[in-house]
């Protein structure tokens, strides 16, 4: 499992040689990519229970065939204005640190395989570091993929303290 | 080496590990009711002599029969001892007691070393020490001279009417008092198949020592190892002596399999819930009444499974509040204080999870009691008390709780000294002179926080209560303090009876479903007949018969949109362990048992919140604690 040229865990994961199995989901018009690795299922929006006063982009709970699991709604963690959930909204349950985790996005597209070599570093804004849980981006499909670190997009950097990965 | 394979060797260890183990454990409380004897200047009773000397000769024996010879060479030095004692040639000074405690911490940690498989070098130095002060005890045992007294006393068979209350349960090694396994083995019908035959041996002890210990034969202490018999490791240990009214028959449960029945019957009143008050029944036109006869009839038989489920994964808190005679000893001679430590409502039964969650909180305020709380014998007398001071330990069952006391008569919590340290420890603005008794007892809850004159090895170092909270905390419990200048203080624990099921009221804010803890709830009112004043600067209050409440709106708390107005809303007067606050709600749906579950990791622990909960329609509640509500309520404001 060990890949000699990651730096963090989530690279590490789901990366092959030659190419990386990814899955692709849109929120608010840009598309995004997890690694397929991580995903357990993906499961239409359902009543979920507001849970204040925990991160800020943890929306609630929902119940998964009896078992209680956080969702963690990605526009809020992108800073990006909330909307209702609608019949397209989709929950991607994602297993991250051994832990089952719920990303709410606004639509779930496909699962490719985006050549290594396609990827590019996270291109930065007048030196200014892009969003810790961006991978890379590439094009795929004639549109640009931004992947994404399902691991950093769960935690804060600071969550990290502690964690040998 | 030991002629044994190695398969059938780890199962005769085990046995020989978990016998040792109980047995050590009555020693421990046996030796301390002992101790406390010879403090209150009544003769040892001989019978509690006699069980303290025949359990360390039976792990004796077995430790010969293995092998382990460090454990043989201190329990034969500890059984010699406490031969002495038994006939009369020597006294149960104080130091003959801390070198039997000495043998008893030896053999624990042996035990667990030899659990372990660990190297035994560290073992062997200080089973050296260990035998060399056991040495000096019986040289000093030889040569102290026997006061009449003792040696009259024990010539009319004694039987002191202050043990009769005890002598039943302590000379025992069996008796069902372990917090380890919550059911005794006397018939080990879920082990695996015995080597030898169902049949036991009897005990080697009890064919030497025979209940009526006067008619012991003298020459009974000088055995070597190698009298133990070849049936050791299957024998029942002293069961000859069990009374005849222990005919209780009970078997050893693996605990995890408890906490998975537990669990499952947390899944059954969920399914029987989804049954019983399935949606779709309101669709149906039929007529329900058997339907209705028959879910009551469910309901019953489920309840009653949950209520076996949990009366098994109970047990008496007796082995923890024992563990607590030993603490204070130790801590007695440390502090050169003198404290007399009373046990009652050893029998009160509590859930095995908490015994071992309260055992750390519980050694914590015994050493907070006994550094802060009592005085040196001279202050004492100078205050014109008892040189010897009183800590009183006590469980009993109130409602669902169980709720713990610790009471001494110490010097109490001194305010001053209290506000003085909180000053500087920026706890306080200004001089916190007004502040009511019980909000400066609460600083002693802040981290780090320590009141200690002197920073002593035994309390002071600043962990102390904030630890004792969170532990108990961590089992939904309270922790509350009181104290009275002069007079001493008392602690009291109060913790749920069980974490798993709750008598849960369940209510509704906007969307959202929340189960409220069913004692904490006192009554409940429709919104409109009470008067609502606002106060300047926020926070509403109402008015309800003679009293003010703080009204809490669980909308606002929780960033919900409410359904209704203040007059449509209903208010529920909630306990939260400090006030009683009015909650505001939209609408009561009802009473349910509720499957308590935690909030994933990943949410992490929410002031207000203690779990959530999956009702019969499949959404999730929270379940709201009013407890710690008020914490959310200010963080809030």
């Amino acid at each position: 499992m060990e890949h000699p040229m990651s730096s963090t865990p989530a690279r590490a994961e789901g990366a092959t040689p030659s190419a990386r199995k990814v899955l692709t989901f849109t929120v608010q018009d840009t598309r995004y990519a997890i690694a397929a690795a991580e995903v357990r299922e993906i499961v239409g929006m359902q009543n979920i229970t507001l849970v204040p006063g925990t991160r800020h982009y943890v929306r609630g709970v929902i119940n998964l065939r009896g078992q209680v699991v956080p969702v963690v709604d990605v526009r809020l963690r992108f800073g990006v204005e909330p909307r209702d959930y609608d019949e397209r909204t989709c929950v991607i349950v994602v297993r991250v640190r051994g832990t089952d985790i719920g990303l709410a996005i606004d639509s779930v597209d496909d699962v490719l395989d985006i050549p290594e070599s396609a990827i590019e570093p996270p291109p930065s804004l007048t030196g200014g570091a892009a969003a810790p849980y961006v991978i890379g981006v590439a094009e795929a499909r004639e549109s640009v993929v931004i992947l994404l670190s399902a691991d950093m997009l769960l935690y804060e950097s600071a969550d990290l303290a502690g964690y040998a990965g | 080496m030991n002629g044994f394979e190695p398969e059938e060797f780890r199962e005769v260890l085990d046995e020989f590990l978990f016998e040792s183990r109980e047995m050590l454990r009555e020693v421990e409380s046996t030796l301390m009711e002992l101790e406390q004897a010879r403090l209150g200047g009544r003769t040892p009773e001989r019978e509690s002599v006699d069980a303290v000397f025949r359990a360390f000769h039976s792990v004796k024996g077995t430790s010969g029969f293995l092998g382990f010879d460090h454990m043989v060479a201190v329990t034969h030095r500890a059984e010699s001892l406490l031969d002495l004692v038994r006939k009369n040639e020597a006294e149960l000074s104080e130091s003959l007691v801390t070198a039997v405690c000495d043998a008893l911490d030896f053999a624990s940690d042996a035990l667990s070393v030899i659990e372990r498989s660990q190297s035994d070098e560290a073992t062997a130095a200080r089973a050296a020490l260990v035998s060399e002060q056991l040495e000096a005890a019986l040289d000093e045992a030889r040569r102290a001279p026997v006061s009449p007294k003792r040696a009259g006393a024990s010539a009319t068979a004694p039987a002191p009417a202050a043990f009769a209350a005890i002598a039943p349960a302590a000379p025992a090694p069996e008796a069902p008092a372990t917090e380890e396994i919550s059911v005794t083995m006397l018939n080990p019908i879920i082990r695996s198949a015995p080597p030898a035959p169902e049949v036991a041996v009897a005990h080697p002890a009890a064919a030497l020592a025979p209940l009526v210990a006067d008619s012991l034969p003298d020459d009974a202490d000088d055995d070597a190892p190698e009298e133990a018999p070849q049936g050791a490791p299957r024998r029942q240990t002293a069961k000859a002596e069990r009374p005849a009214e222990e005919s209780r028959q009970a078997v050893r449960v693996d605990v995890d399999k408890l906490d998975a029945l537990m669990n499952i019957v947390g899944e059954l009143i969920l399914a029987e819930t989804m049954v019983t008050h399935n949606d779709a029944l309101h669709a149906l036109d039929a007529d329900l009444e058997g339907f209705h006869k028959a879910s009551l009839h469910l309901s019953r038989v489920t309840r009653t499974v949950q209520d076996i489920a949990m009366t098994m994964r109970m047990s008496p808190i007796r082995g923890t509040f024992r563990k607590m005679l030993r603490v204070v000893r130790d801590l007695s001679q440390k502090l050169g204080k003198s404290v007399d430590l009373q046990l009652s409502g050893e029998d009160t039964e509590v859930d095995r999870n908490l015994v071992e969650a309260i055992a750390d909180p519980l050694v914590h305020i015994l050493r907070n009691c006994m550094d802060h709380g009592i005085e040196t014998p001279a202050e004492r007398v100078a205050a014109g008390k008892d040189a010897t001071g009183c800590v009183v330990l006590s469980a009993r069952h109130q409602g669902g709780e169980v709720w713990i006391t610790i009471q001494d008569d110490g010097r109490g919590l001194h305010r001053d000294r209290i506000l003085d340290r909180a000053r500087k420890q920026g706890l306080v603005d200004g001089t916190g002179d007004a502040m009511p008794d019980a909000a400066v007892w609460e600083l002693l809850f802040a981290p780090g926080f320590s009141t200690a004159v002197t920073v002593t090895d035994v309390s002071g170092r600043g962990v102390g209560m904030d630890v004792v909270r969170r532990n108990i905390a961590a089992v939904n419990g309270t922790v509350q303090l009181s104290s009275r200048p002069g007079q001493g203080m008392t602690v009291t624990l109060r913790i749920p009876l069980t974490l798993a099921i709750i008598d849960g009221m369940l209510i509704q804010v906007g969307p959202t479903f929340y189960a409220l803890p069913l004692p904490a709830i006192r009554e409940s009112y429709a919104g409109r007949s009470a008067v609502r004043t606002a106060m300047p600067g926020g926070g509403d209050f109402v008015q309800l018969r003679d009293e003010f409440l703080p009204l809490v709106r669980l909308a606002d708390l929780h960033g919900l949109p409410s359904a209704s107005a203040d007059e449509d809303s209903i208010l529920i007067v909630l306990d939260t362990g400090t006030r009683p606050v009015a909650l505001v709600v939209d609408r009561i749906i009802g009473q349910r048992q509720t499957v308590v579950k935690a909030l994933p990791a990943y949410i992490g622990t929410l002031p207000g919140v203690s779990g959530c909960s999956i009702l019969s329609n499949g959404d999730i509640s929270l379940i709201l604690d009013p407890r710690t509500l008020l914490e959310t309520a200010r963080w809030a404001a």
